[in-house]
């Protein structure tokens, strides 16, 4: 059986790519530190749609995350190349994570440079409309496009193969997956739930997530070399 | 309150004089971030701001980093929760 034309299979596949998408937590600690940053000045419900526009930012910045990754993809005429493009990225991809995601001091500092996180840190406490708002999640989830391109790779390379209507559906679902956790953490605000614990579970648990993640994502790439792999016959 | 301790903060040779306000304020601010409210958010950041007097007396030069744990100790105290998010509101990026 050839599982991998099987359009509904590929969904599967396009929605647990986009869930891995949402495990790269750099947008949701903007989210988190710009919500925490808000309720501490006293304005509750500058939080409430500075959490919703933080999310809308992400979904700006996966689409043209989407978009660039069908740019890239397209340079490859075959879909063997694209599947085994994506599964060497993932794997890249999945092995810096497991070692470089988090930094090793206090807290859940990520890998990116010290100069570009506190750059980071100066717009959030500068944020204090929604259109900054929606350019601190923008700007979050573009910073690490490097880690969540393979993915989009790999998505774009599986819905290539599917019909025009599913492709929208399978960008919709990528898309709704990969910014789920910024929508439950912006209802967590509506709902004027407090969100400490969120902040301290993130922290505590930054080992096993990065392990997870990190080990999903070589599976995942494994995968997608390995099918690609298997139908060339080389 | 005046203490006459100073503060070294993270630049190279940038100090200035200890402000009981600052530290309340953002002890006030950690409180408000866990949507505690206003009145209990000032009991709190008043009682740990008293709790640090006795540590911050007869001290030259402090650092940032040293009145931040400190006052993360205090406030767990009162408020956990606060404490934590007090305590790594720097380190979640």
């Amino acid at each position: 059986m050839n599982i991998l034309d099987n359009t509904t299979y590929f969904l599967y596949l396009v929605t647990l790519a986009g869930l891995l998408h949402a495990c790269l937590q750099l947008p949701l600690a903007n989210q988190l530190q710009l919500g925490t940053h808000i309720l501490g000045r006293g304005r509750p419900r500058q939080a409430e749609w500075a959490s919703i526009a933080v999310a809308c930012g992400a979904v700006i910045s996966v689409g043209a995350i989407l978009l660039g990754a069908a740019g890239l993809i397209s340079l490859f005429a075959d879909t063997n190349m694209r599947l085994f493009t994506a599964g060497i990225t993932l794997i890249c991809s999945g092995v810096f994570i497991m070692f470089y995601y988090y930094r090793s001091s206090a807290g859940a500092q990520s890998w990116l440079p010290e100069k570009i996180r506190e750059r980071m840190q100066r717009r959030i406490k500068r944020t204090d409309s929604w259109p900054s708002a929606i350019y601190v999640g923008l700007k979050a989830t573009a910073y690490e496009s490097p880690l969540s391109l393979p993915l989009a790779l790999f998505a774009v390379s599986l819905l290539l193969q599917v019909g025009f209507q599913d492709i929208f559906l399978g960008l919709i679902l990528y898309m709704t997956c990969s910014v789920l956790p910024l929508i439950v953490v912006a209802i967590a605000h509506n709902f004027h739930l407090p969100l400490g614990r969120l902040v301290k579970w993130r922290i505590d648990s930054k080992r096993f997530w990065q392990f997870f993640v990190g080990l999903s994502f070589i599976a995942l790439g494994l995968y997608a070399a390995s099918s690609d792999y298997l139908r060339t016959g080389l | 309150m005046s203490t006459g301790t100073h503060i070294v903060k993270r630049s190279p040779g940038h100090s200035e004089p200890f402000d009981e306000r600052k530290l309340y304020a953002s002890i006030y601010a950690s409180c408000l971030a866990l949507r505690t409210p206003v009145g209990s958010a000032e009991i709190t950041a008043d009682k740990v701001c008293r709790d640090m007097s006795p540590w911050l007396e007869n001290k030259p030069e402090v650092t940032s980093a040293d009145i931040r744990r400190h006052a993360a100790v205090h406030l767990a105290a009162y408020h956990p929760n606060a404490a934590y998010i007090y305590k790594h509101h720097r380190l979640m990026l």
